[in-house]
């Protein structure tokens, strides 16, 4: 075995390691959001992760992965259906990606796009028919996802245009925070969100605890996000990238932290851990580009200004039930542009992708690549998200009856109690 | 409604012979939001005459209850008694709409125990009715005549003060800072003085309960943080409002009380008990003056925020107000806020920082 086989070998690990780490992120979703709604849907909530991994694996293995990384045009791919080809080892007749082994970077980004998904359905929580996560998410991860993630990753108009979104600001995050928002518009808010007189009442999560450790497990898994992107451990490189996604979410933690004590009055433990996932957000587009002093800076940004968009939006009328669009969308926004400000000249020129930026003497050439970069996959996610969605609404219906939403998911979608002890039927009867 | 209105409805209180009459003098203050007297009286003369017009409403409605009764034989009269006040009333901080807090406290002989109470408990009933009939709500915490905690025979009245300022739980000290504001309203008020006189003296007696009823003094916290930041309800019916009552004059009427009952100020009124404080030297003439405007400040937007209706009272849009009003409200705000915590560490000495 020569230096050229361990070199394979260790990057093939790192890769699967990093996969294992991003499956896992499933685990801190269910808990994350099954935390931060009611009771009477915890199963419900915790139990569509496992639906959503499992739709996403079949349909990316089957279609989504040769649309986002087979050849084709700037559009999108259009070889390697059902990944025909891979067989494992060196030679295959199909290479997608860095790695020669397809099989492992299909496992990689199959999580991703699991992900992607699963921030689209916090925008769901507590109101949609069970039919529609799988009616939807069979579309996103047909059309949706992929699409954008050619553009980016794949070869796509957006990658010949030097954009820079190295694990997915835009690609997995301002997509699922697209498709969220355009979901939580057409099913409107959950009953009891709002009063007459618009304004909004709190439904409080029902266990602050799993909301606190499904952000630990998300902090945790997206080492394999960010630093497993680098798909290669030779140069140590994964090492750095690592570096900067921690300081990131610690710098998000301690600013949520503080804008909610400033803006609230309170110490808010939900805007904390909102605020660690909008740094690893915002810090998953930038994280191979920027120096680590500037990770701390788009960390603490995207950890006060997404806490106060939260809630700008809840004020303006929408009920997004774990923040989604915010957390992700907003702050997919900001780390998506903050490599037009803070790319460094050293660290452009290491990975090779666009141009270095504002702050670093490359003018608004990459700001204004990645600002088209947002609007466009922004613009495309929604367009195609309301035709689907607004069609299903039409035909099957998105929403749950007001019987079904008041009982709660877990019974009327699932015929279980998540804490049966908890919410006996007689105390669940509507008049 | 003027001065003059004000005067000419308590003539008519005064002769009122019904219950009936009585409410319908009740919903005369409901008039005050469309007069004149708002727009150049000082605030402090309004909430005076409001609230003599509502000790006088209540003290007729007494008087009927206890006219009846007698002509009812239910039990017997105690050879002392009185009802008091507590709350904004007992404070004469009440605004036009206000709910009841009462009691009733008497001296019997032994013997005679049984059928005091029984006269007493009749009378609690019929009294909260009529106030009830008038437009005084019953009191959603029942802090009310009818609830044996507050209408007891004044030894074992002391009595239960007493295990509550050994107990200190946070409810006890909630019910000796209630109890501290009481103030006779009809009957015999030597009575009253002499049971508040022993309260402050119990207190008084015991530095756990001090420091207890000291550290009771810290919430509500003014929502007003170190940029200036004044925080809204975020949610519910009243989101981005400000409840008056909880963000700024609690939290001052609390402190003032507080060392109010340290040095065995009795009067009950807060401007009152401030200016006690101030003559016996224990704050300074400076501070007197700072804590007095954002006293009346508080008492002012109490009183507006009341005017609207009564579901929304205590509410304020902060940013609704106007750029005097809001400067005002930001100031008292800070200033409470400061006072809060220098009562807060209150070790005593005469502190003019």
């Amino acid at each position: 075995m020569d230096l050229k086989d361990i070199s394979y070998a260790l990057d093939s690990l790192w890769v699967i390691i990093a996969a294992i780490l991003v499956i896992a992120m499933q685990a801190g979703f269910a808990l994350l959001e099954a935390g931060s709604t009611r009771m009477k849907n915890s199963g419900h909530v915790a139990g569509k992760q496992i639906l959503s991994f499992g739709l996403v694996s079949l349909v990316f293995w089957a279609f989504g992965y040769a649309i986002t990384f087979g050849d084709g045009n700037a559009f999108m791919g259009l070889h390697g259906w059902f990944v025909s080809g891979i067989h494992g080892g060196h030679s295959g007749d199909i290479s997608f990606s860095p790695l020669d082994n397809g099989s492992i970077f299909l496992l990689f980004q199959t999580a991703f796009a699991a992900v992607s998904l699963a921030i689209a359905w916090g925008g769901f929580a507590e109101r949609a028919k069970l039919v529609v996560y799988v009616t939807f998410g069979i579309i996103f991860s047909i059309i949706i996802y992929p699409i954008v993630g050619h553009w980016i990753w794949g070869g796509g108009w957006l990658a010949e245009m030097g954009m820079q979104d190295f694990a997915g600001s835009t690609v997995v995050h301002l997509t699922g925070a697209i498709a969220a928002l355009i979901g939580t518009l057409l099913l409107g808010p959950r009953i009891g969100k709002f009063n007459k007189n618009k304004t909004p009442n709190v439904i409080p999560g029902h266990n602050q605890v799993y909301t606190v450790i499904g952000g630990i497990v998300l902090w945790i898994g997206w080492f394999g996000f960010n630093a497993g992107s680098t798909v290669s451990t030779a140069d140590g490189f994964f090492g750095y990238v690592a570096l900067t996604t921690n300081l990131a979410a610690a710098a998000g933690a301690l600013a949520a932290m503080i804008m909610a004590k400033i803006l609230g009055g309170k110490a808010d433990i939900s805007a904390m851990v909102n605020g660690v996932l909008a740094a690893l957000v915002a810090i998953t587009a930038s994280c191979a580009f920027v120096e680590a002093w500037a990770a701390v800076v788009i960390g603490a940004i995207a950890g006060g200004v997404t806490y106060w968009t939260s809630i700008y939006f809840e004020k303006k009328g929408l009920d997004d039930p774990v923040y989604a669009f915010s957390v992700h969308g907003i702050a997919g926004i900001i780390g998506t542009l903050s490599t037009g400000f803070f790319a460094s000249g050293r660290l452009v020129e290491y990975t090779g992708v666009g141009d270095k930026g504002l702050f670093y003497g490359g003018g608004f050439h990459q700001l204004g690549v990645q600002a088209l970069g947002v609007i466009a996959s922004g613009v495309f996610v929604a367009a195609i998200s309301f035709v689907v969605l607004f069609i299903l609404k039409k035909t099957i219906g998105l929403r749950v009856t007001p019987e079904e939403e008041i009982s709660g998911l877990d019974i009327s979608e699932h015929g279980t109690y998540g804490y049966p002890e908890h919410l006996d039927p007689q105390f669940m009867k509507v008049d | 409604m003027k001065m003059a209105n004000f005067k000419q409805l308590i003539k008519k209180i005064e002769a009122a012979e019904s219950v009936h009459e009585l409410k319908h003098y009740h919903q005369e203050l409901f008039q005050l939001p469309n007069s004149p007297l708002l727009s150049h009286t000082p605030v402090t003369h309004i909430f005076s005459s409001l609230n003599h017009v509502h000790d006088l409403l209540m003290q007729r409605a007494i008087q009927i209850a206890e006219k009846e009764l007698k002509s009812l034989n239910r039990g017997k009269c105690p050879e002392q008694w009185c009802f008091y006040l507590l709350g904004s009333a007992a404070r004469s901080e009440q605004t036009i709409w206000t709910d009841q807090d009462n009691g009733i406290l008497y001296l019997c002989s032994s013997e005679d125990a049984p059928q005091c109470k029984r006269y007493i408990d009749t009378l609690a009933v019929k009294i909260t009715a009529y106030l009830h009939d008038i437009g005084y709500k019953y009191c959603p915490g029942n802090v009310m005549a009818t609830n044996p905690r507050w209408t007891k025979e004044a030894t074992q009245w002391i009595e239960a003060m007493t295990s509550h300022a050994q107990a200190c739980s946070p409810d006890d000290i909630r019910y000796l800072y209630i109890a501290a504001d009481l103030r006779p309203l009809y009957g015999d008020d030597t009575l009253i003085f002499h049971v508040q006189k022993q309260l402050y003296q119990l207190i008084n007696g015991s530095p756990f309960t001090t420091s207890r009823m000291q550290t009771h003094t810290a919430v509500p916290k003014v929502p007003l943080n170190a940029l200036g930041v004044v925080h809204g309800e975020r949610w519910g019916e009243h989101s981005g409002e400000i409840n008056i009552k909880t963000s700024l004059y609690v939290p001052l009427i609390n402190s003032i009380k507080y060392l109010a009952i340290r040095h065995q100020i009795t009067a009950t009124s807060t401007l009152e008990r401030l200016e006690a404080l101030k003559n016996k030297g224990i704050i300074t003439e400076r501070i007197f003056k700072e804590i007095e405007e954002a006293l009346i400040t508080s008492l002012y937007f109490r009183l507006y925020s009341s005017l609207d209706k009564e579901d929304s009272a205590n509410y304020i849009h902060f940013e609704k107000l106007s750029k005097q009003e809001r400067k005002a409200l930001k100031s008292a705000m800070k200033l409470a806020k400061h006072w809060q915590g220098k009562v807060f560490h209150w070790n005593g000495a005469n502190q003019d920082e």
